[in-house]
């Protein structure tokens, strides 16, 4: 059955977690948005697919491409820059490929070039609010933000990816307040473990299983490596991400 | 149920209790850590901002606040000369924060990462070295402004 697949149940996550953020927004214009970037990449990649006669199939992975970037992109950008994203995004997962695979996370690819052209940065609006707080509404906001860990940890069994990632970055971020002497365990904690941004990017986007090693020792030094590209050179988590995938995409 | 799904979920409960047990009694949640170096020295105020006029810089000290509402930060975008203090006041109508970028890692400039600040609350920062430098509210990213330094 389709919904047994990792990607449509990833698809159903990322679902619930837009209409989270809609509500928690108070408006539905961003859910528009979602789903004008979703039809796009659906659209583009069955174009492009057809382009490079290969036979048709489900798209499954542009839709949860197109759910990560109406999560990511600040619904207050023109229309136009969404379907950009999207295009640019199934344009690098169709033809940035070696060997037939793919080099690049599609969605981060589409938002960093589409970045670079418009200068503006990635919004997160729809994984940031999240943060773990002491009520029911909070809790249920931070367990549907959990939900897509379901298919990246247990089903794909990438957890190895999000353990290196988390031990390197918590440590190195760790290191940076004691130099700071601005440490706080607590703190520490809650802008990385806990924080919902990276934990979306850890659980959904860094795991993504078309352009991540598929071995044990590969995993460990791709996780590893997207921590510290962010940190030691400053890089955002999605910049960092196309490093890592640049770096790693033989270990396939 | 599978082993898998128990032991996932057993995992998911034992970090949001854990979430639980280090947010129990703190009640504020800064993102980012107050950096305390000596050079530039980020000030922090919880309370509301009274401004003292000055015979000579009253203008000047209300060109280098930037106002937080719902709708972001304004100005967007200040230009001011090394050596000047730079205020952040809150009237969002909730907490916010002023962050370093990139998000969510902060690491562009260190000095800038002044944490959470409440409704109605200020805090500032005295920019020293010439340079630009983007900032955002950690709690809505889409948030952003840049200081540029001259």
């Amino acid at each position: 059955m389709l919904i047994g697949t990792s990607k449509i149940q990833m698809a159903i996550f990322l679902i619930l977690i837009a209409i989270s953020a809609a509500f928690f927004e108070k408006r539905f214009f961003p859910l528009a948005m979602t789903g004008l970037a979703v039809l796009t990449t659906i659209s583009t990649d069955m174009v492009l697919i057809r382009l490079r006669r290969v036979e048709p199939f489900l798209p499954s992975a542009a839709i949860v491409s197109g759910l990560i970037i109406g999560l990511l992109s600040a619904p207050t950008l023109p229309w136009y820059h969404i379907v950009i994203v999207s295009v640019m995004a199934m344009a690098g997962k169709n033809f940035l490929r070696f060997e037939n695979k793919h080099i690049f996370n599609p969605a981060a690819s589409g938002l960093f070039i589409t970045g670079l052209l418009f200068m503006h940065s990635v919004s997160w609006w729809g994984v940031s609010f999240q943060t773990l707080q002491i009520n029911p509404v909070s809790l249920l906001f931070f367990l549907i933000l959990l939900s897509p860990g379901y298919v990246s940890m247990i089903h794909l069994r990438r957890y190895k990816i999000l353990i290196s990632f988390f031990m390197v970055y918590i440590l190195f971020i760790g290191v940076l307040q004691l130099i700071q002497h601005s440490f706080n365990f607590k703190n520490l904690l809650m802008g990385t473990l806990f924080d919902p941004t990276t934990l979306f990017f850890s659980l959904v986007m860094l795991p993504e299983p078309m352009t991540t090693p598929n071995h044990h020792l590969p995993q460990l030094l791709f996780g590893a490596a997207v921590a510290m590209v962010a940190i030691f050179f400053r890089f955002s988590l999605i910049e960092a991400l196309l490093v890592g995938n640049l770096l790693f995409f033989r270990f396939r | 149920m599978s082993n898998k799904v128990v032991v996932g979920i057993v995992v998911a409960v034992i970090v949001v209790l854990a979430g639980f047990f280090l947010v129990y009694n703190k009640p504020s949640y800064s993102p980012s850590p107050q950096p305390q170096s000596s050079t530039p020295r980020p000030q922090k105020s919880t309370s509301p901002v009274t401004v003292q006029p000055s015979a000579t810089n009253e203008a000047t000290k209300e060109q280098n606040v930037i106002t937080l509402t719902a709708g972001g930060f304004s100005p967007s975008t200040l230009t001011v000369k090394a050596g000047t203090k730079v205020s952040w006041i809150n009237k969002s109508g909730s907490q916010a924060t002023v962050n370093s970028i990139p998000h969510p890692v902060h690491t562009n400039y260190q000095p800038l990462n002044l944490g959470s600040f409440t409704d109605g609350s200020t805090i500032s920062l005295t920019f020293d070295k010439a340079g630009t430098y983007g900032y955002h509210n950690h709690l809505n990213p889409g948030q952003t402004g840049t200081i540029i330094v001259q």
